[in-house]
């Protein structure tokens, strides 16, 4: 996976992600078998699950090939692995999963680029039969914000919109500043609701509530932004075309706001046309991308592109963030863009 | 048919010799339970129907710890009228799945039926529950869509205020400085009192100030120049003097 060229990696993507419903099926097919069901036709309910988690398997299964990361994929199987055992399912489905995907995909792909594709699904197999189920806690930060920061997750579980403004505003005027808001009290509560989710404590519908109502905080908050820089320009940050998690990117934006950019931010799951129309309205210097999901790669690229065949390559500068530049290291070098992963502080 | 958790027609009326009814602390707990997770496992049983294991949200909702689960037996909990038939299919070892209805009520004893599928395999049996591709579901979908716009719209509507305040704040420094000119320049087209004896002009604190001095300190209109008297005199001193014989 390493040796391969980032055009040969897209090009094994796309024709993974072709095979994505017949794929579901023989999953499903191989699924009943072991569970000795031969009653089910196809098309009954049991197999709309595997719809999913084929999906999910070869999604994430082409993201870490484009990004040319296998370490990315053991990382999802570690994760697949431990949502699955809090809900009490097995995780020894996935590993035969990924053994049946290998089996599967032998015959259907090209020469090149195949043997990535079942280093990646062994590697993941490994993975999975190894991990730790036990969900790593974070551990308990020596912040002075520590205290705002549990308050803070439980009014926003309780979907407390007006308490969790009061609680943030309150640490601002006792002297606490924007960044330090966002990073230990934000951020950091994002995280523990992710965990949350992962160990099965709360609902995907309940993190979203939580989610909506730190939105709600930041956009109360924007007007106490003030820079401590001189102005350093413009600047717009989005979301790649299909991504959907909108909140990192929405701190970023206010903390290169804070940092003395004027930032337009345009939220998540734009269309490139808009992304080149918002450029040129604003006069951007700089374009933040940001991507989550490792599935977003061919969206970045094609981004990261269209913005170099309308602007050239000197301005604006790219810079990308968010989990898929941290699960593919490499892909922003290959890109020709700057990457800027891991926490808020290191903006 | 996804199932989905509601008040079913199954568990009302008199309830069958035998029927254990489940009463759930919280329907609302396993209904975004199973709306939000792929299919899940409810319970696993042995060959004879005693619980082995059970999922945390089932058991959560219930309001029971899961040990309290293990070694129950699920016959009770099913209300499919055909359970004896079910039973009868089972115990010939004949494997598949059966859709079947969990006999639930809530805390204030109202039926609720949550649909499912008995599972039977070499192993036992295992109570799958699956989440429903409902409208609710699409509608949360789009509710978290709006909710991410809003967010941009917000924030979007809070940067070009805040860039309102900064142009208010500029146009008012403006406007204070023009203020000040006018005050200026009327006070310039105003009569002002001058000594008839020094020339000296009296201010608006009431005190008496040079003329040249005043119209310094007041006025951006004075610039320093020679008028042609004066440049003459200038130039005829710095002329070299000729040295006398």
């Amino acid at each position: 996976m390493d040796s391969l060229p980032i055009l040969d990696r897209l090009e094994m993507g796309h024709r993974l992600r072709r095979l994505r419903t017949e794929l579901a099926q023989t999953l499903a097919e191989r699924w009943r078998a072991r569970q000795q069901d031969l009653s089910a036709a196809p098309g009954e309910p049991v197999s709309r699950a595997f719809d999913e988690d084929a999906g999910e398997h070869l999604d994430f299964l082409a993201g870490a090939v484009e990004g040319g990361s296998l370490a990315a994929f053991e990382e999802y199987a570690r994760w697949k692995s431990r949502v699955l055992a809090s809900r009490a399912l097995p995780a020894a489905d996935l590993v035969q999963d990924f053994e049946d995907m290998e089996a599967w995909l032998e015959a259907r792909l090209p020469s090149t680029g195949k043997e990535a594709v079942t280093r990646a699904l062994r590697a993941g197999a490994q993975a999975a039969a190894e991990a730790d189920t036990e969900i790593p806690g974070i551990p308990a930060g020596l912040s002075p914000l520590q205290a705002v920061q549990e308050q803070f997750l439980r009014v926003i579980l309780r979907g407390e919109r007006r308490e969790a403004t009061r609680l943030s505003l309150e640490a601002l005027q006792a002297g606490h500043s924007i960044p330090d808001l966002y990073i230990e009290v934000f951020q950091e509560s994002q995280y523990e609701l992710g965990r949350l989710w992962e160990s099965n404590q709360i609902t995907v519908a309940e993190e979203h509530m939580a989610t909506a109502v730190t939105q709600s905080v930041l956009a109360r908050l924007y007007p106490h932004i003030e820079p401590t820089s001189p102005p350093q320009g413009n600047m717009v940050v989005t979301g790649v075309e299909g991504e959907m998690h909108q909140i990192g990117a929405h701190m970023v934006s206010d903390l290169f706001e804070a940092r003395g950019w004027s930032v337009r931010f345009l939220g998540t799951n734009v269309p490139r046309a808009g992304v080149v129309q918002a450029l040129a309205e604003h006069d951007a210097d700089l374009l933040g991308i940001s991507a989550t999901m490792l599935f977003s790669v061919p969206n970045v690229v094609e981004l990261v592109h269209a913005v170099r065949q309308k602007f050239g390559n000197a301005r604006p500068r790219i810079l990308v963030g968010g989990a898929t530049f941290r699960l593919a290291p490499r892909l922003a070098g290959e890109l020709g863009v700057e990457s800027c992963v891991g926490d808020l502080r290191q903006i | 048919m996804p199932s989905i958790l509601g008040r079913g027609p199954a568990t009302r009326g008199l309830p069958r010799p035998g029927l254990e009814v489940l009463v759930m602390e919280s329907t609302e707990l396993l209904a975004h339970y199973l709306q939000t997770s792929a299919v899940i496992q409810l319970v696993r049983a042995t060959p004879e129907g005693l619980v082995t294991e059970c999922n945390q949200a089932f058991a959560a909702a219930l309001g029971v710890p899961r040990s309290e689960l293990i070694g129950r037996p699920i016959w009770g909990w099913l209300v499919d009228p055909d359970a004896q038939r079910l039973r009868e299919r089972i115990f010939t070892g004949e494997p598949g799945l059966f859709p079947q209805r969990i006999n639930l009520s809530d805390a204030q004893q109202h039926p609720y039926t949550l649909e499912a599928l008995l599972s039977l395999d070499s192993q036992g049996f295992a109570l799958i529950g699956e989440p429903a591709l409902s409208k609710e579901h699409a509608l949360r979908n789009e509710l978290l869509l709006l909710n991410n716009e809003f967010a941009v719209l917000t924030r979007e509507n809070a940067r070009q205020n805040k860039d309102l305040r900064k142009a208010q704040s500029e146009l008012e420094r403006v406007y204070d400085e023009l203020k000040s000119s006018h005050w200026h320049l009327k006070k310039i087209q105003e009569v002002l009192p001058i000594c008839m004896i020094c020339g000296k002009v009296r201010t608006e604190e009431a005190t008496w100030d040079d003329l040249i001095h005043y119209f310094k300190q007041n006025s951006d209109f004075l610039s320093h120049s020679y008028c042609p008297e004066c440049l003459a005199r200038v130039e005829a001193d710095l002329e070299p003097k000729e040295e006398a014989p």
